[in-house]
């Protein structure tokens, strides 16, 4: 059941070198620099995004994941999930509006998982970038690189993926759309909380806290490839693909950030990966995951299971 | 541009690095398979060694695999890593890599059966 949950939001993400990054987020991916704090944190967009921005990178000593942000419909909402959130047995912490910039209250809490997310009301509007709200052309013809249409989703690793996923669906009504089973074991889980195949999604790992990858939306495989191109032209460690998932069907291509931090862009190239309420849930067996993962090699490759920050 | 020779203790296994490559790029450009390969950008610990002779230079890696103590001992994340002199290493993959994950332990039956 939905319980005012929009979209994933922002994602913070430690970098060893700032310089270095915003090249890669920048230059590569082709999100926007919208801005920059006084901690040095570097604000990004992607073009269609309406919000002031959906990537904050940190300069730190570790790379990884510091937390992702999902927004609500309302403060409302905001406030009364804050109360079911500390009921479920979070650990809630509320950050003052503006301690990001440009957005509101935020309410952050932590999960069975290891992972910090937030949820917050308010941020900024700036609109889409390069285009008016008015009468809109079809897209901007000044973007860099990949041209990542809009932040998607995050894949993280952790231990009690049961716990994470009661979390999310019973306190944040995210739905169950796909998942891969070893007997009763879930091990991999894919929510959504929108119309799209997965906001956010989980693979069992014994550390707690670990980042997989942030993912970013392209609209074609003939964008991928592009990607593909742009990846070998810059020297870009590359993971895996380009190639097709099983689970979700998108088709894809992994990389990482200079500082070691994973990425994906993708497209749904199937047709067929959108969610109603009603959708059952996709369920893979593990006799068939190297196939659920890559779709066409059916082999699972080790560092996609195994690197993470 | 200067080449030295990289190589692993007690094997006769080597490949050439520039200075202005990190050892673990050179190494994949010649097709070797002597070190881990994960991220390629000091954030995952997989390629981590330990400079056992020679002169290098690094860029910045993550804490949590190279901290103070770990540098004073010429650990390295041969990602990061640039040779000034021939370099002889030895592998210091951190112990969070052996562990297979749930996913790959679970599933390690599975695994065999897809393989074409
Ligand atoms: S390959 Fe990830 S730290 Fe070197
Ligand atoms: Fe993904």
């Amino acid at each position: 059941m939905k319980k005012g949950v929009m979209r994933p939001g922002h994602v913070q993400i430690r970098v060893l070198d700032m310089d270095e990054a915003l090249i890669h987020y920048r230059d590569r991916l082709g999100l926007i620099e919208m801005h920059k704090d006084s901690m040095g944190r570097v604000y990004l967009k992607a073009w269609t995004e309406i919000d002031k921005y959906s990537v904050v990178l940190r300069e730190a000593d570790e790379a990884g994941m510091d937390f992702m942000g999902f927004k609500v419909t309302s403060t409302d909402v905001m406030n009364s999930l804050r109360d079911e959130l500390k009921e479920f047995g979070c650990q809630v912490e509320n950050i003052p509006a503006g301690e990001l910039n440009g957005c509101g209250e935020r309410v952050r809490f932590d999960s069975p998982t290891g992972h910090f997310f937030e949820i917050y009301a308010e941020k900024e509007q700036t609109g889409k970038w390069g285009v008016t709200a008015r009468n809109p052309e079809a897209w901007p013809e000044d973007l860099k690189g990949m041209k990542t249409s809009r932040f998607d989703h995050c894949l993280l690793y952790g231990d009690d993926l049961d716990g994470s996923l009661e979390l999310f669906t019973k306190v944040l009504g995210f739905d169950l759309a796909e998942e891969v089973m070893d007997g009763d074991l879930r091990i991999a889980q894919f929510l959504t909380c929108s119309m799209k195949a997965h906001d956010i999604a989980w693979v069992r790992h014994e550390e707690k806290g670990k980042f997989h990858h942030a993912s970013f939306f392209l609209n074609t495989w003939e964008e991928v490839l592009r990607a593909a191109d742009l990846i070998s032209m810059h020297d870009i460690s590359l993971d895996i693909g380009p190639t097709r998932h099983g689970l979700t069907h998108g088709q894809t291509i992994y990389f990482f950030d200079p500082s070691g931090n994973r990425n994906e862009v993708f497209c749904d190239g199937a047709g067929g990966n959108y969610y109603y309420p009603d959708s059952p849930v996709i369920t893979w067996d593990a006799s068939e995951l190297g196939k659920a993962i890559f779709y066409h090699d059916r082999v699972l490759n080790e560092n996609f299971l195994g690197v993470v920050t | 541009m200067q080449m030295h020779k990289v190589r692993c203790a007690g094997t006769n296994a080597e490949f050439l690095c520039s200075e202005d490559r990190p050892l673990l790029i050179a190494m994949e450009r010649q097709a070797k398979d002597l070190i881990p390969v994960g991220c390629r950008g000091g954030g995952c610990g997989r390629c981590r060694i330990r400079i056992i002779s020679g002169d290098f230079e690094t860029k910045k890696m993550s804490k949590k695999f190279i901290g103070d103590s770990e540098q004073k001992e010429n650990l390295t994340l041969a990602c990061r890593t640039f040779p000034r002199s021939d370099v002889i290493f030895e592998l210091r993959t951190p112990t969070q890599y052996d562990n297979k994950s749930t996913m790959r332990a679970g599933s390690s039956d599975s695994q065999r059966v897809i393989n074409r």
